[in-house]
């Protein structure tokens, strides 16, 4: 429906787009011959000041004869006469033409409709391409403002609420009042029930961070490593993960079976002292985005009484629910043990595409220099930022900051402060909403790493263009057996995969 | 759906409205160019001339001396003491580049979260758009010479003999 009306949208911009630039040239009578034939009038200047306006007019072979039917005016332009006129070239002070032709703006319309009608027809084949995203939390950095967390991104019914931890990797407060601001940038309504922010006393040597273990625990980190080797399928990796610089490892999709497997194979020269600690930083590509979209449009007009279900079926319900997750799996990061057989040491990794989700694994004792670690993960569904290798300290305590104001379209919205603050009620928002939430950090917050803890869940609007794929087999495939629903859509997948990441990544909602 | 920030239009609109071409033409004076073709009656002349007077009206006749110029006043002004004109051709239909801007704004609502990539572009290329639209029907002198106005005058080939420039009656508004 919306692309028909784009459609319609696009036609009567062309039409009314139709500015114009007018072409005149003058010719003396001697050159009567060079007459632009294709301009539709001509206008014949006499030396009296008079002037005939001719269509339908020509020139005979040698130029020395005009024809046509028109007026002819006088010096005021009132008419004189109006008819069929012959008259020689001669008796003409000069003869005007003029072509009109579409202009140089008209030109820029026309693109910028081809470019809208190109994205309308590509979301209308894909909409899951073009709509999407969670919570998304942006945060004061060295430049400006970057996005920097996206929440519960896998909570997408209530029985799915969620607590989401996410490092402020980027963030760079400029005095003790910090502010968040979360946005709501997809058809989707969100359901947030906190956002604190958790300090964390950063270790006092040169260049020490704090990270969070996958299980909640901060470590302070020391004396960062980056990989003396990578090897991927595609070969040396080390450009792409040594910096958390934006620049990422990444592969395509098994064009077989999504869930199809590769490693990552690290080794690091220097080892720090005592027990250490692989840093992960990461996001996922589109793979998991189009995964829940097909399965709500498998779902189709029933969606609502599946997601109830989640809700009624109890623990075992979402244990299904989180099935397709469990095949689709983390990072896993392992290491050799004395035999030399790879151990799995942890596993990393958040849903979703937009902001780059950073944790720390602790590894067991080295045994050897360099230190070998492999990365094991599916194809086609990481964007890997950084790697280092660190030492790690004991766990910290943490310091929990709740919102000390919350303001909406630049005012104090206290409802949403009460709604963060003493979580009796949620924070709802919808599409387009924006919160800019206030925070005071310790006064000695630039030695603190800040991270961002909330809860909630959201819920996808389901869109019409998702309905004809309805497909009640294939929503119960996609829940119980999704190993087989993963083949199943491989090809798909794989047909949408390059254009989905081209499109996405390059339009401005990718920044982070 | 990304909420297009109100500074990002305010800056669009404020530049749209600042960087489009004005003239002091009387309303209905000037007409599209499709119309253009059948007219014959000059473009609408503004002249800067020495001291800082301002002369506007229908051109009627130019040469590389003298340009004659029929408005509230009848004068013919020599270019020696004109400092800098300004001659407006046809109506610059910003209008129609302006609608369709509007018009492709809108329909970036087709392009789900995408439009926060197109809209943007939707406004800033209709305002680059409008913008140059607004400046197309002019001619400036300098850097033009003056005898290269002639072809939008009313007597292209100068003003006839016979005629007065007293005697000539100003175009009729159009409604």
């Amino acid at each position: 429906m919306v692309a028909r009306v784009a459609a319609v949208v696009v036609v009567v911009i062309l039409a009314l787009g139709c500015a114009h630039r007018l072409d005149r040239t003058l010719v003396s009578p001697r050159d009567a011959k060079t007459l632009d034939a294709k301009a539709p009038y001509l206008k014949a200047h006499l030396r009296s000041g008079y002037v005939y306006v001719l269509a339908d007019w020509h020139a005979d072979s040698g130029g020395g004869v005009i024809r046509g039917r028109g007026r002819l005016l006088d010096a005021n332009r009132a008419m004189v006469d109006s008819g069929e006129f012959r008259f020689p070239a001669d008796s003409v002070a000069l003869f005007e033409t003029n072509v009109v032709r579409p202009s140089g703006a008209n030109a820029a319309i026309s693109v910028m409709a081809g470019v809208t009608a190109t994205v309308a027809a590509i979301c209308a084949l894909s909409p899951k391409t073009c709509f999407g995203s969670c919570p998304t939390f942006y945060a004061p950095d060295s430049g400006g403002e970057s996005l920097q967390a996206e929440a519960f991104s896998a909570s997408i019914a209530p029985a799915l609420e969620a607590t989401d931890l996410d490092m402020l990797y980027h963030a760079r407060p400029r005095s003790a009042s910090f502010e968040l601001r979360v946005t709501n940038e997809a058809l989707e309504t969100h359901v947030i029930r906190f956002a604190d922010v958790i300090a964390v006393p950063r270790p006092p040597l040169a260049g020490g961070r704090v990270f969070v273990t996958p299980d909640g625990v901060f470590r302070p980190a020391t004396g960062l490593e980056s990989p003396s080797r990578c090897d991927a399928a595609e070969g040396d990796c080390r450009a792409a993960v040594q910096g958390f610089d934006r620049v990422e490892r990444y592969s395509a999709a098994d064009s077989v079976d999504l869930a199809a497997r590769e490693t990552i194979d690290l080794e690091f020269a220097e080892v720090p002292e005592g027990q250490v600690g692989l840093v992960v930083a990461a996001r996922q590509t589109l793979m998991t985005t189009y995964l829940i979209y097909q399965s709500l449009a498998y779902m189709g007009t029933q969606a609502t009484t599946w997601l109830a279900r989640l809700e009624t079926g109890g623990p075992m319900a979402r244990g299904v629910a989180d099935e397709l997750g469990r095949v689709l799996g983390k990072i896993e990061v392992l290491v050799p043990d004395s035999a030399g057989e790879w151990r799995l040491a942890g596993s990393v990794g958040e849903i979703g595409p937009i902001a780059v989700d950073t944790k720390i694994v602790p590894l067991p004792a080295a045994s050897g220099r360099p230190l070998r670690v492999r990365l094991r993960l599916t194809r086609g569904l990481w964007r890997l930022e950084y790697v280092a290798l660190a030492a790690l300290g004991d766990a910290v305590q943490p310091v929990r900051l709740r919102p000390e104001v919350v303001r909406h379209a630049g005012r104090a919205d206290a409802a949403a402060l009460r709604a963060l603050r003493e979580r009796e009620r949620p924070l709802v928002t919808l599409p387009g909403d924006e919160y800019e939430i206030g925070y005071q950090l310790p006064a000695d917050y630039e030695r603190y790493e800040l991270f961002l803890e909330a809860r909630g869940y959201y819920l996808e609007w389901l869109r019409r263009e998702w309905l004809p794929e309805e497909n009640a087999a294939a929503a119960v495939q996609l829940v119980l057996r999704p190993r087989d629903a993963l083949r199943a859509l491989a090809p798909a997948y794989k047909r949408q995969e390059a254009g989905m990441e081209h499109i996405f990544w390059n339009s401005r909602y990718a920044r982070h | 759906m990304r909420a297009t920030r109100p500074w990002a239009v305010g800056v669009g609109l404020g530049l749209a409205l600042v960087a489009c071409a004005g003239n002091t033409a009387p309303a209905g004076f000037l007409v599209p160019p499709r119309l253009a073709q059948t007219e014959a009656y000059g473009g609408w002349v503004e002249l800067l001339v020495t001291g800082g007077a301002r002369v506007d009206g229908e051109l009627i006749a130019v040469t590389a001396d003298s340009v004659w110029v029929l408005g509230t006043a009848s004068v013919v002004v020599p270019v020696a003491n004109v400092r800098q004109g300004k001659l407006t051709t046809v109506q610059s239909e910003v209008g129609s580049v302006a609608g369709a801007t509007g018009l492709g704004v809108v329909s970036t609502i087709s392009n789900g979260i995408l439009l926060v990539f197109t809209m943007p572009l939707w406004i800033i290329v209709g305002t680059a758009a409008g913008s140059s639209q607004s400046y197309a029907p002019e001619r400036r002198v300098p850097p033009l010479h003056w005898a290269e106005l002639n072809g939008f005058a009313r007597f292209p080939q100068g003003l006839p003999d016979g005629v007065s420039l007293a005697s000539l009656r100003a175009k009729p508004r159009r409604r």
